[in-house]
């Protein structure tokens, strides 16, 4: 997967490098500002992800939010979502590497689409633009298709 | 935004100096955790550079301006075809979505585009989902694409029309018209 996904990058830079230099190397600064802007808190996320892994038990993590871990597993990682801020950037490397420790696609799935869908801290600002019964109502709604989403990852990628 | 920065910097330098220690002391936990954080992070560094590559193309290829100019007034069908795009090519988490929002408002776009919009900005961000594929691959994005768009569009249509019927205003809309 790695290997097509280097091929696509480089075939495409390669194409704009043909049709525009200078627009070419205006995405290049925009790609690496990018990067750099996240970097301490990748290196924050995925310091925490080596510290869980070592310290806490392969077996207890699984038991929370490992394959077997159903509808709890989701449970725990939609709460887990819903409170957190970190950015998507941050956020899908942290999901890569658990996928890589065994942990299943509807687990993660329920973790990224809360993080993204649902927001705990962001939710004083919500209720300035849509009142609080209606940002309450958005986010409760939001937090259901989190769970429809996880349920048919699950199904389809037979978890 | 700069003291969170402060205090990734702070916590890392933390992390880094437990390895130190850890290496001097012979300390095995902090020996295992170096270890799990260096092939994780090699594991990453494979796919970092393409995914931002991929994401700064696209935002030089790709015009926004054109997007806009589509969503002032209400087209039916095609404005959620808009939404959607507009959606798309959104920056930031939803706290950058409501002031945009606002502005759909004062332009008049309906509340079943407006909370469509909501919706879809949480799912479809161009960038984000660059990302997502780079990372989880493309069968993951694709699942979860086609179970939370459809859903979105209905609930925004649903609930917009339920409020449309209840007289409901977006706040700092109503605010700046009194």
């Amino acid at each position: 997967m790695n290997i097509f996904l280097w091929i696509t990058t480089a075939g495409l830079l390669i194409f704009s490098f043909i049709k525009s230099t200078e627009k070419t190397k205006v995405a290049l600064k925009i790609a690496f500002k990018k990067f750099t802007s996240i970097l301490s808190i990748f290196l924050l996320v995925m310091a925490g992800f080596a510290l869980i892994v070592t310290f806490v038990p392969t077996e207890l993590i699984q038991k929370y939010i490992g394959i077997e871990s159903g509808m709890k597993g989701i449970a725990l990682s939609l709460g887990l979502g819903s409170v957190s801020v970190m950015p998507g950037f941050a956020a899908f490397p942290l999901c890569a590497a658990l996928k890589g420790e065994g942990i299943p696609y509807y687990i993660i799935a329920a973790f990224s689409l809360s993080l993204m869908n649902v927001g705990i801290v962001t939710f004083p600002i919500e209720k300035k633009f849509l009142g609080l019964r209606v940002a309450l109502i958005r986010n409760l709604i939001a937090l259901v298709v989190c769970v429809i989403a996880a349920l048919v990852i699950k199904i389809v990628f037979g978890e | 935004m700069k003291k969170s920065k402060i205090l990734n910097l702070v916590l890392i330098s933390i992390f880094f100096g437990f390895i130190g220690v850890s290496y001097f002391t012979n300390y095995e936990g902090g020996v295992k955790t170096a270890n799990a954080f260096l092939s994780v992070l090699i594991e990453m560094l494979k796919i970092l550079p393409c995914a931002f590559i991929l994401i700064g193309l696209f935002e030089v290829w790709i015009k926004k301006e054109t997007i806009i100019r589509h969503l002032g007034e209400n087209c039916g069908i095609k404005g959620y075809l808009w939404i959607l795009l507009l959606a798309g090519f959104s920056v930031g988490g939803l706290y950058v979505a409501f002031p945009l929002a606002e502005t759909l408002n004062k332009k008049g776009a309906s509340l079943k585009i407006i909370f469509t919009y909501l919706g879809f900005v949480g799912v479809f961000r161009i960038p984000m989902t660059i990302f997502e594929i780079s990372f989880l691959g493309l069968p993951f994005t694709i699942v979860r694409l086609m179970v939370t768009i459809p859903l979105f569009l209905l609930i925004g249509i649903v609930f917009g029309t339920i409020l449309k019927k209840r007289d409901y205003k977006l706040k700092e809309s109503t605010n700046a018209q009194q």
